[in-house]
């Protein structure tokens, strides 16, 4: 399978602004240095608690936030990826106008104005609080032609036919075209968000906890949902989660996140069964089983996550972490391939 | 066991403008001691309304129109729902006490958390804390009166006088302070401490602040808050939303109640710290044998923290049964379909047909008839009675 998106050393910084003249003081760093590749096809899951920069990367990789540096590649040849590090690695020739050109072309992180605009068809967003995201203002029928009406994609009727046979699609109908959002209930209003994501057909969507306001039957029915789309109209997910079980069930890769860095990545049930950075076994023992009979052996994490302003020196699990060793106050550790496409990102696995 | 809290028959109502929402229909549940009871259901199936109701919390326009809420502990056996409010003011926080949902919502933004917590403390405890503060003056008292003897011993040599000086040692009381601490601890409510209350330096009673400071960091500690006296002092604003939880659990507990009840206390929170809050209260329950009302969609914190299960549906309870049987034998379609929409990997995702019922209008007879696969003539014209299926596994299903 081809690779639909990738990052390469994403950061995305937050100024802290203070003092007289409102300097920059100090940096919020949401997303620090993170590559992942996406797949075609696939249903990439991204956890971690809150406060780790999850959202923040999501938004990010579509533009809806500017990233501080690193490079982001939508469907950008191998090749182009390979010459742009060449070329930025070399001093001589960081300034070159074929860089230049390249990066202008094919880097989204770069991309502005028309260009931007005619990206935003083939991605699209779903967010994590329905009641928020929809403009309590518009009836149905006009928050999901949006998109259409914005990329000038169908005029008139074929409007309303188009919006129509999404909602059909996502399990809504004629009766609910002229209702405002605040009619529908949780789980009907991520529906209305989920048509107008999908409406202009779009190849990539971030989902950024679409599941986490609703209630656990319609949890299901959504998960279902995002299934059958994906099925249907050929869909590369980013699932982002704080609910593994939920993630679990439905992606094929997982990567997880502690204060902005990727600790683990590997395929869901590689992860699941054996999970090797610590906050990753942490984070997995801290599901509660829906079985009685079943005794949980629980790893507790005390205290919280820390500050991404001033994070922990070295390894930023460290100061939490079961296992410390010396050399993780002060290095910070790579992903580390172990085999089996299995990534992590610890002292404990360095070899 | 005997039944500490038994809610029998709750009917509750809320008028609005659009019509009659019939929140609760007869909501029957039983709480032995030193056991937890887990309520689950989805939104809006009234079971964040059964917490309150026990307690009178009910927000306008609802109103309990029936049922009762007997509360039997020790000498205390009465029904809650018709007491006065000062009656029910002395029970909650004391006998039974609540943990919110929303713990950044049901902390106050302009107090601290140590005044918060405090005035828990001073509402219910009181006397123990004024007795201690008049242990603590009597010992003052006493070591002042020892230094000063020596120092008279010691200095006055001629022995007429020093005899006369001991004397008026011995009869010489720090009166005043004294008398302030022990009316408190008769009346709280006496005329003359709001007099003094209005004078300056006397109306600040130190020694009382100082005493509940320290019983408020000793609960800080307990709730396993890094840095005690410093939190104290902090603004809700300022903590995360997993010490805000606790800050919350600590003003639940800080008077042992014998009931508490815990309206999903780790919804907004996440995976790591919800264990960490579940440790908490599983251990705080070990300490002080409360009995625990823990209310919850999460099945899973069901499965690890209850004894027995009680699944609600649009207002009334449908299945009651111990976790291990309700989990290995659920029988109410409901409860079936509830645990079968909780996501497992490798299965595909199942989940219940339609959707919950309005509650103005709810659909007549069982009112899970409309999503259920195996409704019946029957269920569409009566309310199903709970039955005692099994010996402790109650159902309310025409089916059994």
């Amino acid at each position: 399978m081809s690779i639909s998106l990738e990052t390469r050393k994403l950061k995305k910084y937050y100024p802290v602004r203070g003092g007289v003249f409102k300097r920059r003081i100090a940096d919020v760093k949401a997303v620090d240095v993170v590559n992942l590749s996406i797949k075609k096809g696939e249903c990439f899951g991204l956890v971690g608690e809150s406060g780790c920069g999850k959202t923040t990367f999501g938004k990010t990789i579509i533009r809806l936030l500017d990233p501080t540096s690193g490079h982001i590649y939508f469907d950008a040849p191998e090749e182009v990826k390979e010459e742009i590090e060449k070329l930025e690695s070399s001093s001589s020739s960081k300034n070159s106008p074929r860089l230049k050109k390249l990066i202008k072309q094919y880097d989204l992180a770069k991309f502005k104005g028309k260009k931007l605009k005619a990206l935003r068809r083939k991605m699209q967003i779903v967010f994590q609080d329905p009641s928020t995201s929809l403009d309590p203002r518009m009836l149905v029928k006009d928050i999901a032609a949006e998109p259409l009406v914005v990329q000038k994609l169908a005029k008139g009727q074929k409007i309303r036919e188009r919006v129509l046979e999404m909602l059909e699609k996502v399990g809504l109908d004629e009766t609910h075209l002229y209702r405002y959002p605040h009619e529908f209930s949780g789980g009907q209003r991520q529906r209305i968000a989920i048509a107008r994501a999908l409406i202009i057909n779009p190849e990539f969507v971030v989902l950024d906890e679409p599941t986490s306001s609703v209630d656990v039957s319609v949890r299901a029915q959504l998960l279902d949902l995002f299934q059958k789309l994906a099925r249907d109209m050929g869909l590369t997910y980013l699932f982002i989660s704080h609910d593994l079980s939920v993630v679990e069930c439905i992606s094929d890769k997982v990567a997880v996140m502690y204060l902005g860095k990727v600790v683990e990545l590997a395929s869901t049930p590689e992860l699941f069964h054996n999970p090797l950075h610590p906050y990753t076994q942490a984070l997995m023992s801290a599901i509660p089983v829906p079985d009685p009979t079943v005794k949980m052996k629980r790893i507790l994490l005390t205290g919280d996550v820390p500050s991404p302003v001033n994070p922990p020196s070295g390894c930023r699990f460290h100061p939490r972490c079961a296992k410390a060793m010396e050399n993780c106050r002060k290095e910070i550790p790579e992903l580390v391939d172990i085999g089996n496409e299995h990534f992590v990102a610890c002292e404990l696995f360095k070899s | 066991m005997s039944k500490l809290l038994e809610v029998q028959d709750l009917v509750l109502r809320f008028y609005t403008y659009a019509g009659v929402v019939k929140a609760l229909e007869g909501v029957n549940l039983y709480l032995k001691k030193e056991e937890t009871l887990g309520i689950v259901g989805e939104t809006g199936c009234g079971k964040t309304m059964t917490g309150l109701s026990i307690l009178s919390l009910v927000p306008p326009p609802g109103k309990i129109e029936g049922g009762k809420v007997m509360f039997q502990d020790g000498d205390k056996n009465m029904e809650l729902l018709s007491q006065k409010d000062a009656t029910l003011r002395d029970i909650r926080g004391r006998d039974i006490s609540i943990i919110f949902q929303e713990p950044g919502a049901a902390l106050n933004p302009v107090y601290t958390v140590g005044d918060q917590i405090a005035e828990v403390l001073l509402l219910h405890r009181k006397r123990e804390l004024c007795e201690r503060v008049l242990a603590q003056i009597e010992k003052e008292e006493l070591e002042k009166k020892e230094r000063k003897r020596k120092k008279i011993e010691k200095e006055i040599k001629d022995e007429d006088t020093r005899k006369r000086e001991l004397e008026k040692l011995e009869r010489q009381k720090r009166g005043m302070e004294k008398k302030i601490y022990r009316t408190m601890m008769k009346h709280p409510n006496a005329l003359s401490l709001k007099f003094f209350k209005r004078i300056p330096i006397i109306g600040r009673y130190r020694r009382l602040k100082r005493e509940t400071k320290k019983e408020v960091v000793k609960i800080l500690r307990e709730l396993e808050i890094a840095d005690p006296e410093r939190v104290v002092d902090m603004y809700p604003h300022e903590l995360s939303g997993g010490m805000q939880q606790r800050i919350v659990i600590g003003i639940a507990l800080a008077c042992n109640p014998t009931v508490l009840i815990a309206d999903e206390p780790t919804t907004s929170l996440d995976m790591t710290v919800q264990a960490q809050i579940l440790d908490l209260i599983r251990r705080l329950k070990e300490k002080s044998g409360s009995s625990i009302i823990y209310i919850t969609h999460d099945m899973g914190v069901v499965a690890e923290l209850c004894d027995r299960v009680a699944v609600m549906y649009a207002g009334s309870v449908c299945e009651v049964a111990e976790v291990k049987e309700l989990f290995k034998n659920p029988m109410h379609p409901y409860t079936k379909a509830l645990l079968e929409s909780i996501p497992r990997p490798g299965q595909a995702f199942k989940s219940i047909s339609g959707t919950v019922p309005g509650l103005i209008d709810p659909p007549p007879g069982c009112r899970f008839h409309p999503r259920c696969p195996f409704a019946k003539v029957e269920c569409t014209e009566a309310m199903p009675k709970m039955n005692e299926v099994k010996k402790e596994h109650f159902v309310a299903c025409y089916l059994y």
